[in-house]
């Protein structure tokens, strides 16, 4: 039997020499490069134009029409100028590095112990994840501020008991910045670092338990060192996008006079007329110091891939039996629960249930009603921002999880273009969202379709500001797919086309599936673009609680954020059970 | 007898009721048939708007499009810096989208940037000439008045501060708030009265011992703020705007208004823009919120209503009808002081 392959069909074999100019493209073209090409023309269309009018701005002067005056380096100047500068810095580094241990501790904790052990109440550990990550970011701080504010139950507790009016914790500090962020990351932290986990290379920790081992010393001799390189990108992924959050600086660090780096940026488009010049210099500096970083993330996730791999014999990581040590592993999956999700969630039942979010007294339980949720139930056109937001996620989700099936494997495979697509789809990383809005305005209005104020704008942006994420997902992916299922592929005939459709698309389904739900989670609730770039017909459901939170409509803002989460809740977890079920355990992203 | 008495009787009540109908009916504004049938033409208009939605600006398009049928309202909420951005970009790229657009610090903004097409709407012909602009780019809507506010449960009445020098009393430290708003509703509308009030230089000196009071900037609006004094995590606010005791979610709660003179009274205005797609249908929504229905919206919004004819809800917040001195702040006196009074803010209030 003998297996026809046609010259331009293998990928990996020598080809004949074609004649012609078209043939001359031919020779030097296979299926690799053209998908990387393509890919690649998409990306730099879509982040390109973004970071260009970044740079553009920062150095420029314009008038009260907006319109360029003259080139300037005034603002870079301006920035360096700037006394404080130093001390800035300084805070951000802290408060991300100190955001990042919190999360990893909290988060790398229960992702190990619901992954490789057999501790009990994993149910509740995903059940707490998929709630967290539904919630929307306003909605999650609303709740830690009222329970460590001043009018909150610590403050409360410790104010009755000792009778002064001081507060025991000032929670708008650095110190309540840290916590706050570092619960809001935990639950990330714990859905990227599982996908690692799951996916452990068991055989050598079944060769050291055979070899006598003790669970201790397995994890510490052959588990950790595998898991570290993850674990350390995973870490230093955090630290940047920590660099350039905006919400938490805001809303808790601002009250306090705590100023990091997006404070600076925030004050000034927060003007009338908005600094974009100052703006935009302090962004492009932020973007040089992250890519830096990034760069270093890069090379440390290059060596993550010796950690995991599935090749195609069959194979079953068996969990640690934790013996009589079951309790404290269960009983850290609950604290873990109860920190994170069970203490802000009661503070917003209880806020929600009120007319304004006063301390826990009889007297204010007594006026308790539901009359905030009737509000909002008799009000038919919250249904409508839910639809826009379900249909601007979802379209950004599918996007960035088909971008990435392509770029993924383009990555990770090391394909001609492929270390060129990784790095571009990474760039977006570098942007702090507010700033994206801002440029994605002057792009959508010279488009030739009507973007602007519809919801293919926010699509797009949404897409620019998540594909890093659903990379990250089908790049770990494709690296546990061995090469060799490939191989067959290509040595039967395959193209690359056809391998990718049939061989890599439906062994990486569960982590593509994985990483749609994920990235459609954080764009249903993304705030710092959609509140500049959403339209009158496209507004979204976060931008809508915040709108309410401004305008000092706290209980609603604590109802309209729970029927909200319990919506996402919902989608989120029917989604989740189809994948389980459909997928069983191996492979899953 | 009888039926005389009982005509003269009941004429006279008639007469009686008809004079007091008329002296009492606020006569309803009719706007040109003409202008309606180029609105309707249109079909939409698009308004950016510093106004809640839900409590504010839905109440009115809803009641613009139940009187107009065939015109839709696109409104979305925006802080100002926000509408600046998408005016000037919209107007750069030439992609037209928005008709009508208002707020304190916006629509000077607009003026300054050449951004507003002339139009005077037939109800503001009666404004004084303190609420419109001279050029005709803009009119008062509803107006805002800054004042201190407190918490009557945290602060007995005799020890409520009277007078500025009262706020200095290191009893305040650490119980004041105001909201980190660059307008002037805030903080810099604060600043304002004290230099006008006491001359630059004693000013800044008063400010200066102000800052060590510990003031907290919280990042929100004048409203979460009035929120948080009334739940109790703090004592004062010090840019309070007294239409936010009229407000539903505030109206039983604990809070009242000093009268620290000069309380400043901040026009919030509305305005045309330039090249808008739907001119006529935005000239129509400018009247409608102008006239004495939309203003009577308005105000049962809690809002204050800049048309003289319309009363807040509280006729003591209108400095005609309150007894109080009040220091009117217009669009020109916003676009040639708020950058300085910003900058004050942001030196001595670190």
């Amino acid at each position: 039997m003998t297996i026809a392959m046609t010259p331009a069909e293998t990928p990996q074999g020598p080809r004949p020499f074609s004649p012609g100019l078209v043939g001359a493209l031919r020779n030097r073209l296979d299926g690799a490069s053209t998908l990387s090409a393509i890919v690649l023309a998409f990306l730099t269309i879509a982040i390109l134009p973004p970071i260009a009018i970044l740079i553009w701005r920062s150095v420029i002067n314009v008038d009260a029409a907006g319109v360029m005056t003259d080139y300037t380096f005034a603002h870079y100047r301006a920035l360096f100028a700037e006394e404080g500068f130093f001390t800035v810095a300084w805070t951000s580094v802290v408060f991300a590095g100190l955001t990042t241990v919190i999360a990893l501790a909290f988060g790398g904790s229960v992702a190990w112990l619901v992954e490789r052990t057999d501790a009990r109440f994993k149910t509740l550990a995903y059940l707490t994840t998929i709630v967290a990550m539904a919630m929307p970011g306003i909605v999650y701080v609303t709740g830690w501020i009222y329970l460590l504010g001043r009018n909150g139950p610590l403050n409360m507790i410790y104010r009755n008991m000792t009778g002064s009016f001081a507060p025991l914790f000032d929670v708008f500090s650095l110190t309540g910045m840290i916590l706050i962020e570092g619960f809001l990351w935990s639950p990330m932290v714990f859905l990227l670092l599982s996908a690692t986990f799951r996916a452990a290379n068991a055989e050598m920790e079944e060769a050291a338990r055979m070899s006598g081992a003790s669970i201790l010393t397995t994890f510490r001799r052959v588990s950790m060192p595998l898991a570290w390189p993850a674990v350390l990108a995973l870490a230093l992924f955090i630290f940047v996008r920590n660099l350039e959050v905006f919400e938490i600086p805001a809303l808790v660090g601002l009250p306090g006079n705590v100023k990091v780096f997006t404070t600076d940026i925030y004050f000034s488009l927060k003007q009338v007329p908005p600094q974009l010049g100052h703006a935009s210099a302090f962004s492009v500096v932020l973007v040089v110091i992250v890519a830096v970083l990034l760069y270093f993330y890069a090379r440390i996730a290059r060596h993550a891939d010796r950690y995991a791999s599935v090749t195609g014999k069959g194979y079953r990581p068996r969990p640690f039996q934790l013996g009589s040590w079951r309790w404290v592993g269960s009983g850290i999956l609950i604290l873990n629960s109860l920190i994170v999700l069970g203490l802000p969630l009661a503070s917003l039942i209880w806020t929600s249930l009120l007319p304004f979010a006063g301390p826990v007294t009889a007297r204010l339980a007594a006026q308790a009603s539901l009359r905030n949720y009737e509000l909002i139930f008799n009000a038919p056109y919250y249904l409508k921002f839910a639809l826009n937001t379900v249909l601007a996620a979802g379209g950004a989700a599918t996007l960035v999880m088909l971008i990435a099936l392509v770029g993924g494997w383009l990555a990770a495979r090391r394909k001609p273009g492929g270390a060129a697509v990784d790095q571009l789809s990474m760039a977006p990383l570098v942007f702090p969202g507010v700033v994206l809005g801002v440029a994605m305005i002057q792009t959508s209005l010279r488009m030739p379709f009507q973007l602007y104020g519809t919801i293919s704008i926010l699509i797009l942006a949404f897409f620019i500001r998540y594909l890093p994420y659903g990379m990250r997902y089908s790049f770990s992916g494709v690296l546990q797919i061995h090469r060799e299922l490939e191989e067959a592929g290509s040595v039967a005939g395959a193209s690359v086309i056809g391998t990718l459709r049939r061989i890599v698309a439906p062994l990486l389904t569960p982590a593509l599936l994985s990483g749609w739900l994920f990235v459609f989670l954080l764009a249903s609730k993304e705030l710092s673009v959609a509140i500049l770039l959403a339209g009158p017909q496209s507004q979204m459901m976060a931008v809508v609680i915040f709108d309410m939170w401004v305008n000092g409509q706290a209980g609603q803002v604590s109802a309209l954020g729970l029927m909200w989460t319990a919506v996402m809740t919902l989608v989120a977890s029917a989604f989740y059970f189809l994948l389980r079920s459909r997928t069983g355990q191996a492979f899953a992203g | 007898m009888k039926i005389i008495t009982a005509t003269l009787v009941s004429a006279a009540m008639s007469a009686l009721a008809l004079a007091f109908g008329v002296a009492t009916a606020v006569p309803a504004y009719a706007a040109d048939q003409a202008l309606i049938d180029a609105a309707k033409k249109e079909g939409k208009v698009v308004w950016y708007t510093g106004l809640g939605i839900t409590e504010a600006a839905k109440p009115l398009f809803d009641a613009f499009m139940k009187k107009y049928p065939g015109i839709q309202v696109d409104a979305a909420r925006y802080t100002a810096p926000d509408i600046l951005l998408r005016v000037q970009n919209e107007a750069q790229a030439k992609n037209y989208v928005v008709d009508v657009a208002d707020g304190t610090a916006t629509v000077p903004a607009l003026v300054t940037g050449n951004f507003l097409d002339k139009y005077v709407p037939e109800p503001a012909e009666k404004y004084p000439a303190h609420l419109k602009d001279p050029n005709g780019l803009w009119v008062a809507g509803w107006q805002f008045f800054r004042a201190v506010g407190y918490n009557t449960d945290m602060i007995p009445k005799d020890q409520v501060p009277k007078t500025y020098e009262d706020l200095l009393n290191p009893r305040w430290k650490g119980a004041m708030a105001w909201a980190d708003d660059p307008a002037m509703i805030g903080p810099p509308g604060f600043i304002y009265s004290v230099l006008t009030q006491m001359g630059e230089e004693k000013g800044t000196e008063y400010l200066k011992k102000l800052a060590t009071q510990n003031i907290a900037k919280v990042p929100a609006s004048e409203l979460v703020v009035i929120g948080q004094v009334l739940e109790g995590q703090y004592a004062i606010n010090l840019t309070t705007l007294t239409h936010h005791f009229l407000l539903p979610q505030y109206r039983k709660a604990p809070g009242a208004w000093i009268k620290l003179e000069p309380i400043s009274q901040i026009i919030n205005a509305i305005g045309l823009v330039k090249n808008a797609p739907h001119p006529n249908a935005g000239k129509l929504l400018i009247d409608f919120i102008l006239s004495n229905e939309g203003q009577g919206i308005l105000r049962d919004a809690g809002y204050i209503p800049a048309n003289p004819a319309v009363p807040a809800l509280d006729p003591s917040l209108k400095p005609e009808t309150g007894n109080f001195k009040a220091q009117p702040i217009l669009p020109p006196d916003t676009i040639e002081k708020l950058p300085a009074m910003v900058k004050v803010y942001r030196d001595i209030f670190k």
